[in-house]
């Protein structure tokens, strides 16, 4: 490969890596238009999503998916960490809606559902699709072998 | 101490790999890139005058809008799961190989804090938990720009993992390093070397780790399509727990949403009279509707306007916030009330409202909206005059605009 391929070759990735860097750049230029104190706050929260989740949310995710690996038997487990994903995110989601609940004073028709129970309907719905799909995975996977899976 | 920090080989899931992060992060690239362009979009229909925003279609904001939201809560479950099949990454040693390979984290740290940011300020937005004292859009408009230039900047780094991973087989073993500490067998790369896009961390769930006790995936856990399938699940279960606060029909599906769906005259109220110092004095019989050019000035009382030619539309009215609900509307036709002094019907006005609170005491109508015949300045909702909490004695109301930008207690037009 000549030194001409090999920058053909590299382009479309250098273009795409320069207008990375331009957006960047329009980013900081709206961000110089912050006072100090702002920018501070904008920083704060800019590490405060990554120190959560980089030291709490994903070694808390780790350490779960460890014990789970140890004590549930692979095809539930299957079944089981696809409901988890969902009733975490839903939790992540719900978490800030709860905490406002009724929070708009004066006004029912803001924020006036019930998260609360918006949430335990939502999880309890995941739940009962986690049961279901175990029990029909358990049923096929007993027509197809008998032994091998149903021991578990 | 030391012990407690995992190294990158500690994790041996399958399911961390550039398999998954490949597969979610174009989902998570394409929530993204829909969320960014829409919220361009709101920034132009909100903040910039030049903007040739249309005024028709007329639910042309609510879909931009609700795409936005919709969008930006799907990518929360896919950011979750693709930063879990990544988070090895963060612990690769040695930390920092070059000046280059630091720049490349540097700008993982940059990429992986602003989307997070994004996403967080956006849910805390919609939960109206305003937990810091900057202004909101004004950093989530800047915060955009850096999170999706260094989306592009990791795409450009990784485009070669990227199509490597996207040819290979979803469950077929790679090249990271695992705790049997035997890249397989790409040629020419060290487990080190593969990565996959984004450095830091990455949770959800369980997924994976490790499940020693698999005689068929005995290296490494669940399927990846498992993961896959946990990330498309729970986007589409996220999405669809707000998706009613745009559309009507899955409304009673939308337990997250902000709006009840319903309120007042059947139109749920973003600020109320009280919160906008709306007083009941400002809005009694000494009112007037004052229409100014550079050289007519003419009022109106309530009603002098409730005798003028009454007109009925049904429009949206849609919040930045991800809820929009129809309503009929009936008022007089601002290109009448322009009639009027003479001006020309697209003229650019500015609405200015008796509020003496809060943001968004006045709004710039732009030019195709003030010549758009169902451009009103409503006295009626849904059949009844306004309550207070609407607007009464009359508000804007125009066609795919900004719920912020529909001004109520309108007290004042001037032609600019």
């Amino acid at each position: 490969m000549t030194r001409t391929d090999e920058l053909k070759a590299a382009a479309p990735r250098l273009l795409i890596g320069l207008a990375g860097l331009v957006l960047i750049g329009v980013g900081a230029i709206e961000l110089l238009e912050f006072d100090l104190v702002d920018l501070l706050w904008v920083a704060f929260w800019l590490a405060a999503g990554v120190v959560l989740h980089d030291g709490v949310l994903a070694p808390a995710t780790t350490v779960l998916g460890t014990l789970t690996a140890d004590r549930v038997a692979a095809d539930r487990r299957r079944v089981l960490v696809i409901a988890a994903v969902s009733i975490g995110s839903l939790t992540l989601l719900a978490v800030p809606l709860m905490l406002q609940q009724d929070g708009v004073t004066g006004n029912s028709s803001l924020l006036g559902r019930n998260y609360l129970v918006g949430w335990l309907v939502a999880c309890a719905l995941v739940l009962l699709g986690a049961t279901v799909a175990a029990v029909v995975d358990r049923a096929r996977a007993n027509r197809v072998s008998p032994k091998s899976t149903a021991a578990r | 101490m030391t012990s407690l920090i995992p190294r990158e080989e500690t994790f041996t899931s399958r399911g961390r790999s550039p398999a998954i992060a490949a597969r979610v992060g174009i989902w998570l690239g394409i929530a993204i890139t829909v969320c960014f362009v829409t919220g361009l979009l709101s920034h132009a229909a909100q903040d910039l005058v030049w903007f040739p925003w249309p005024a028709q279609p007329s639910w042309g904001y609510r879909v931009t809008q609700g795409a936005h939201v919709i969008s930006g809560v799907a990518a929360i479950p896919l950011l979750l799961v693709k930063l879990w099949s990544v988070y090895p990454r963060l612990f690769v040693s040695p930390p920092v190989r070059s000046l280059l390979h630091g720049l490349e984290r540097l700008s993982l740290a940059v990429l992986v804090a602003s989307v997070i940011f994004q996403l967080v300020l956006g849910v805390l937005n919609i939960a109206k938990l305003y937990l810091w004292p900057f202004d909101f859009r004004q950093a989530h408009f800047a915060v955009a720009w850096v999170a999706v230039g260094a989306l592009l900047l990791h795409i450009a780094v990784k485009l070669p993992i990227i199509r490597t991973a996207l040819d290979r087989p979803l469950e077929a073993d790679d090249l990271l390093p695992t705790a049997a500490g035997a890249p397989d067998g790409e040629p020419g790369t060290s487990g080190r070397d593969t990565g996959s896009p984004a450095s830091d961390a990455h949770e959800d769930d369980a997924a994976a780790s490790a499940a020693h006790d698999d005689a068929h995936v005995k290296r490494t856990g669940l399927p990846r399509r498992t993961v896959l399938a946990s990330a498309y699940l729970a986007s589409g279960l996220a999405a669809l727990s707000v998706a009613g606060g745009s559309i009507p029909w899955l409304s009673k599906l939308a337990v997250f949403s902000p709006s009840t769906g319903t309120g007042p005259q059947g139109v749920p109220i973003n600020r109320t009279a009280e919160a906008a110092g709306i007083t009941n004095e400002a809005v009694g019989p000494a009112f007037s509707l004052s229409m100014v050019s550079e050289t007519v000035t003419q009022q109106w009382s309530l009603d002098e306007l409730r005798a003028l030619p009454q007109h009925t539309v049904r429009l949206p009215i849609t919040c930045v916030e991800g809820w929009s609900t129809n309503a009929e509307w009936t008022g007089v036709r601002v290109s009448d009330l322009l009639g009027s002094i003479d001006a020309p019907a697209d003229s650019r006005l500015r609405i200015i409202s008796l509020q003496t609170q809060a943001a968004f005491g006045e709004s710039i109508l732009p030019p195709q909206h003030s010549a758009d015949p169902t451009t009103l300045l409503a006295l009626r909702l849904n059949g009844e005059e306004l309550v207070l909490d609407h607007g009464f004695p009359c508000r804007l109301i125009a066609p795919s605009r900004p719920g912020v930008l529909q001004t109520k207690w309108v007290t004042r037009i001037e032609v600019i």
